[in-house]
C-alpha cells in the first residue's frame, strides 16, 4: 500500500454578498486574484480575504456593461478562459482622452490573459517575465523579434468590475509603451514598485464573438488597428518578383524581335514639286516587301523652309488591289525674336503602316503644299523595330506597382496615426511647405 | 528507487531519485532523511497553504522529449505572494525544478557556472549577470519563507527556513535562479516554459474546468 | 488581391507586346480601300458586256 500525497483542497468558484452592499458577488478565480470589485455598487473588495473586507468605495456614475459580460467562457485558440475582470483605461493626448477596454481571462491551468479592445480592433495578450532587449534606436528586441517603438502614455484606470491579480484602483496610474511587429505588440507598464511585459497578437472581433457565442455584433472597427497585420506586407515580395519577371520578359521579347527584324530599305526615291507642272501625282515603280506579316516604315523627307505640305498617301498592293490611304501633314517654320531664335515643326515625317501582307506594291502620292515648289525624298523601310513600345509596356507594368506601393503604404500610414511616430502623408511628401505641429 | 516503512506510522514512502535526501510521509507527515541503511525522522513537516495549483505529486510530464515525474515540492511565501517549486525527476536521471509562480512556468536544472558570482548585496533588478556565458538581467531579489514541502527533495527544507533567491531573465525567456540561502550558492539554469508544452498528465481535477 | 490582378494585367501587357512586334501593329489610322481601279476605264459608271470583247457597241446610235 503506497501512501496517497494528500493535497491541500483546491478552492472552487464562489458566490457570495457584496460586504458592502449585499447584491450577489461570484469569484471565478479564488486564490489567484486578490480584489474584486462589485458591479452592483462598486466596492472593490479583499478576495483574499476570508472576510472580504472592503478596500475601496467608488461613485460608479456610469455603470458600463462590458461587451464581453463577466463570466462568459470561450475557446481561443483552442484555449479555454472566463472572462473574470473588466477594466476601462484611459489616457490623455492634447487634452482629449483615449479610452480603451481590456478583459482578464482566467483558466486555472494555463494561467491569466488580457483582451483589449480599442476602436474595434483587439489584441489577445499575456504576461511574460522574459525581459526584452531595449535598444538604442528606441526598438525593443524579444524571442528574436524586433519591435518598434508606438507609443507611450500615461494611463489611468477609469473603471473596475471583476477581480484581478492586484488591487485595482480606479485611478491608478502606470505608464504604458507599446511597441509593435504586426501582429504582435509588446507592451511593458511601469509603475513605481515594478516594470511588467507582456505580449500580444491581434485578434479578430468576429472570432471572439464566435469563441464566447455571443449575441449581436463586435464592436465596428475604426482605422488600423495597432498589431493588425497588413494584407499587402506579404503580398510585397511576390509583387516585386512579378514586376521585375515581366520587365525581364518584356526586355526580352523586345531584343528577340529586334534581332528578327529585317529593317529593310525597300525604296527610295526622290521628288520635285513644281506648282506650275499640271499632274503633281507621282505613282512608284513597285518594290517588294517580303517576309511574314509586318509594319512599313515610310519617311518624307522635305527642304520647306516655313511652309507646309500635305501628302495623300496609298499603299497600293498589285496583285490584290488593295489600297491603303492615308495622309501626312509636314510642315517646318522658323525665326527670330526678341527671345531668340525659334522653330516649329519639322521638315520630315516618319509613318508606321500596321499589319501589311507580303507581295508587290507600289506608293500613290498627291502632295498639296503652299510652296511653289520644293523637293521631298520618300524613304520605305519593311519590318522595323520598334523600341518605343518597351518603354510603354514598362509605363503599364509600373502602374500597378505604384497603385499597390500606395495602398500598402496608406494602410501604414492609418496604423501610425495615433501613434507618437505618424508618418508623413503622400500630400505632406509633395508639398513644400513646413508645419510645426 | 527505493522504498521504506515511516518509522512514525508504518505507511510506505518512496525514494524514486537517487539525489532525493528527503521525504516527508504522505499519511503523518514526518520529514525523513535518507541514511545508508534506513530512513531517521528528523521532524513533521508544517502543513502547505491551500492554493490554487493544477499540478499535484505524481503528475507526469515531458520536457524537451524527455519524460519526467513530479516528486516533491516546496511551498515558498514571500511579502507579493506565494510560489511552488515542484521537483522533477527526469527518465535520464537527472533532478530538475518546475517553479510555479504567477500563472508562469519555468523548468531548470543546478548547474555549474564558469564566472564568478556576485556578491548578494550587489543583486538588484537589472543588474547585468552573465552565466555560463549567457547574458541575463535580474528581474527581482526576494527574501521568502519556506512554508513547507511534500513528497521527495533533494535537501532539507522546513517551515519557516528563510531563503534568499534572485530571478535573472533574458529577451530570449532564459531563466536562472541564483540561490544564495546556503553558504555557497547554487545556481539554476533553464527557461520560461508553456504550461501545453509540458503535456502534463495526472493534475488535479479542478471543479467546472 | 492585388498579385492575382497584376499577374493578369502583367500577362496582358506581355502578350500584347508580342503580337503587336509579330503582327507589325502600329496605332496609323489607315483607310483600307479595296478594288482600287486599275485604270480610268475601270469605272463604275461603264458598261462592260459579258459576252466579250467581240461587239465594239457600247449604246449610242
Amino acid at each position: 500500500m503506497v501512501a496517497k500525497p494528500a493535497a491541500p483542497a483546491a478552492p472552487a468558484a464562489k458566490t457570495l454578498a457584496c460586504t458592502s452592499c449585499g447584491a450577489s458577488l461570484t469569484v471565478r478565480a479564488p486564490g489567484h486574484t486578490v480584489s474584486v470589485a462589485c458591479s452592483a455598487c462598486g466596492a472593490v473588495l479583499d478576495a483574499q480575504d476570508p472576510d472580504f473586507t472592503v478596500i475601496a468605495k467608488y461613485e460608479q456614475k456610469t455603470k458600463i456593461k462590458p461587451d464581453i459580460p463577466l463570466g462568459s467562457r470561450g475557446k481561443l485558440r483552442n484555449e479555454m478562459y472566463e472572462v473574470i475582470g473588466f477594466l476601462v483605461r484611459r489616457i490623455k493626448v492634447e487634452g482629449v482622452y483615449y479610452s480603451w477596454r481590456e478583459f482578464l481571462l482566467f483558466n486555472p491551468y494555463l494561467g491569466m490573459r488580457w483582451l483589449t479592445e480599442y476602436a474595434g480592433h483587439w489584441v489577445f495578450a499575456k504576461a511574460v517575465s522574459g525581459r526584452p532587449q531595449k535598444n538604442p534606436d528606441t526598438t525593443v528586441t524579444y524571442l528574436g523579434a524586433t519591435f518598434r517603438h508606438f507609443q507611450t502614455a500615461m494611463a489611468e484606470v477609469a473603471y473596475v468590475l471583476g477581480e484581478f491579480p492586484w488591487r485595482a484602483k480606479v485611478g491608478e496610474t502606470a505608464e504604458v509603451s507599446d511597441y509593435v511587429d504586426p501582429p504582435r505588440v509588446l507592451s511593458s507598464e511601469k509603475t513605481a514598485e515594478e516594470t511588467t511585459w507582456s505580449i500580444g497578437d491581434h485578434i479578430e472581433g468576429a472570432y471572439l464573438w464566435e469563441a464566447f457565442n455571443l449575441k449581436g455584433e463586435p464592436p465596428v472597427a475604426r482605422g488600423v488597428g495597432i498589431a493588425q497585420p497588413s494584407p499587402y506586407e506579404p503580398q510585397a515580395r511576390p509583387m516585386r518578383r512579378m514586376f521585375w519577371g515581366f520587365l525581364g520578359a518584356a526586355v526580352l521579347i523586345q531584343v528577340v524581335f529586334s534581332i528578327l527584324a529585317q529593317g529593310k530599305l525597300v525604296f527610295e526615291q526622290t521628288f520635285a514639286f513644281d506648282r506650275t507642272r499640271a499632274n503633281a501625282a507621282v505613282v512608284t515603280e513597285p518594290f517588294e516587301l517580303g517576309g511574314r506579316r509586318s509594319n512599313v516604315q515610310i519617311d518624307i523627307r522635305t527642304d520647306l523652309s516655313n511652309n507646309w505640305a500635305y501628302f495623300n498617301l496609298a499603299l497600293i498592293n498589285e496583285q490584290t488591289g488593295r489600297a491603303l490611304n492615308f495622309g501626312r501633314n509636314v510642315e517646318y517654320y522658323f525665326g527670330r525674336d526678341s527671345d531668340g531664335s525659334w522653330s516649329e515643326g519639322a521638315k520630315w515625317d516618319r509613318v508606321y503602316l500596321p499589319s501589311i501582307e507580303s507581295g508587290r506594291y507600289y506608293l500613290l502620292i498627291e502632295p498639296e503644299t503652299g510652296a511653289a515648289q520644293f523637293t521631298y525624298a520618300v524613304e520605305v523601310r519593311r519590318d522595323v523595330t520598334r523600341s518605343s513600345y518597351l518603354w510603354y509596356v514598362l509605363g503599364l507594368l509600373v502602374i500597378p506597382m505604384l497603385i499597390f506601393w500606395y495602398r500598402k503604404r496608406s494602410f501604414e500610414y492609418k496604423r501610425w496615426a495615433e501613434s507618437d511616430h505618424p508618418m508623413w502623408s503622400v500630400s505632406d511628401m509633395a508639398s513644400d511647405d513646413d508645419d510645426d505641429d | 528507487m527505493r522504498e521504506v516503512s515511516c518509522p512514525s506510522c508504518g505507511a510506505a514512502v518512496k525514494f524514486v531519485s537517487r539525489v532525493s535526501l528527503l521525504a516527508v510521509c504522505g499519511y503523518c507527515r514526518a520529514t525523513l532523511i535518507r541514511r545508508d541503511l534506513d530512513v531517521e525522522q528528523v521532524g513533521t513537516m508544517a502543513e502547505l497553504v491551500a492554493d490554487p495549483t493544477p499540478l499535484q505529486l505524481a503528475a507526469e510530464g515531458s520536457y524537451r522529449g524527455v519524460h519526467f515525474a513530479v516528486v516533491g515540492r516546496i511551498q515558498v511565501q514571500y511579502d507579493a505572494g506565494a510560489w511552488n517549486e515542484w521537483f522533477l525527476v527526469f527518465d535520464d536521471g537527472r533532478p530538475g525544478w518546475l517553479g510555479e509562480a504567477a500563472g508562469e512556468y519555468s523548468v531548470s536544472f543546478e548547474t555549474p557556472v564558469k564566472e564568478p558570482l556576485p556578491d548578494w548585496e550587489k543583486l538588484e533588478p537589472d543588474v547585468d549577470v552573465t552565466l555560463n556565458g549567457v547574458r541575463y538581467v535580474v528581474a527581482d531579489v526576494r527574501e521568502a519563507r519556506v512554508v513547507g514541502g511534500e513528497g521527495e527533495l533533494p535537501f532539507l527544507v522546513a517551515g519557516g527556513y528563510e531563503i534568499y533567491v534572485a530571478d535573472l531573465r533574458n529577451a530570449t525567456n532564459q531563466f536562472a535562479t541564483l540561490d544564495y540561502s546556503e553558504d555557497t550558492p547554487r545556481v539554476y539554469v533553464g527557461e520560461v516554459v508553456e504550461f501545453a508544452t509540458l503535456k502534463l498528465r495526472g493534475l488535479r481535477e479542478l471543479p467546472g474546468w | 488581391m492585388m498579385t492575382k490582378v497584376y499577374a493578369v494585367v502583367g500577362a496582358l501587357v506581355l502578350s500584347a507586346l508580342g503580337w503587336a512586334h509579330f503582327t507589325g501593329w502600329a496605332p496609323t489610322d489607315v483607310d483600307e480601300v479595296k478594288n482600287v481601279p486599275k485604270s480610268i476605264r475601270d469605272n463604275p459608271g461603264s458598261y462592260r458586256s459579258a459576252y466579250g470583247w467581240a461587239r465594239p457597241y457600247t449604246g449610242a446610235k
